[in-house]
């Protein structure tokens, strides 16, 4: 189909066939390049578009702050939740070092008549009124027996 | 449209009546905020733009994208432009427009009809009948045209840079120098580039012949 010429032809032709076509190619464009000077609103529509860019400049400045801020949320959940790991933490074993410490608390009863009775009591113990409340329950048992 | 730098206009005003006003004086005054010398600028030079543009693309609106676009990009750059800079505003404004041009042209590339611009068996022997006329006689090739369609068919087939430095030396008829300066290349890219384009250029055409 093509190209059954193609080596018999000397480079200096296609060289001037190849100009021939590059002007060719060209050769309208001083009658486009006139038919759009004259086109009257051509500076209205580029001073639209320096509008425009410039807005879109502006609000550039806020979607950058938007980026970072939306950048830092990940680095700030992180801190965040280091931070509640670190407070569970201590304060966890804050407050069974406190317990290791006093393992016992000091239970004050001022009802007595001038006597201070000071009963170390285990806070892992049961309290007085549960206490009681297990006296109570053996004796309501053995009174219906 | 208002710049942001705002000083006062009047002392240039004064100093030069608005017919006599330079490029660099109405850049000046654009600097300064007056919008209307942004507009005499547009004026003066959207010609001469959108002859470049239309070295490269042969339909309207390409072209006037391309002439928009030019001055856009230009109105935002005003700051870069130096008066005393070696180049005058005119040549600063073309070298806007061809890398606009260019950067069209590689997006064309890309484009998937770009394709589609396949040469007919019947374009082919118009080919072939234009370079028999040219072989059989020592007459001026250039008079004759090969259609615009055909042509631009055929510069499709080669790349941006080929085809940017073809027309700028063949149709425009720049100098090596001038097509370095225009595309910020170096003057023996631009030599490489052109003795690369004919040679891929004589290519198609013995493809097609």
């Amino acid at each position: 189909m093509f190209g059954k010429n193609a080596r018999e032809i000397p480079e200096e032709k296609l060289d001037r066939l190849a100009t021939e076509i590059v002007r060719a190619a060209a050769c309208r464009g001083d009658e486009e390049a006139e038919s759009v000077a004259s086109s009257p609103f051509l500076y209205t529509r580029v001073a639209a578009r320096i509008e425009e860019r410039r807005r879109a400049q502006g609000d550039e400045g806020w979607l950058a702050a938007l980026a970072v801020a939306w950048r830092a949320v990940p680095a700030m959940a992180l801190v965040a939740a280091l931070a509640s790991a670190l407070l569970l933490w201590f304060g966890v074993s804050g407050a069974t070092g406190a317990q290791s410490q006093s393992g016992f608390e000091a239970i004050s009863d001022t009802r007595g008549t001038g006597v201070v009775s000071t009963v170390l009591s285990d806070t892992g113990s049961l309290s007085r009124e549960e206490v009681l409340q297990i006296v109570v329950y053996r004796d309501e048992l053995e009174s219906h027996k | 449209m208002r710049r942001q730098k705002s000083q006062p206009v009047e002392t240039v005003d004064a100093l030069q009546p608005h017919e006599e006003e330079s490029d660099d004086a109405l850049v000046r005054r654009v600097r300064a905020g007056d919008e209307s010398a942004f507009e005499r600028l547009f004026e003066r030079h959207r010609a001469r733009v959108g002859r470049v543009a239309a070295r490269f693309f042969p339909r309207r609106e390409a072209v006037e994208e391309i002439v928009q676009e030019t001055f856009v990009k230009a109105y935002f750059a005003l700051d870069t432009y130096a008066g005393a800079h070696a180049a005058s505003f005119a040549a600063w404004l073309s070298q806007i427009a061809v890398n606009l041009c260019y950067d069209e042209l590689r997006r064309q590339r890309r484009r998937p009809q770009h394709a589609e611009t396949n040469i007919t068996e019947e374009e082919a022997q118009q080919l072939g009948a234009r370079l028999d006329r040219a072989l059989s006689t020592e007459s001026n090739v250039e008079s004759d045209l090969v259609s615009r369609d055909l042509a631009a068919k055929l510069l499709a087939r080669l790349d941006a840079e080929d085809r940017l430095v073809l027309t700028l030396l063949d149709a425009e008829g720049h100098s090596v120098a001038e097509i370095a300066e225009l595309t910020g290349w170096s003057q023996s890219k631009v030599k490489v580039r052109a003795h690369r384009a004919r040679a891929h250029l004589r290519r198609v055409l013995r493809k097609y012949l």
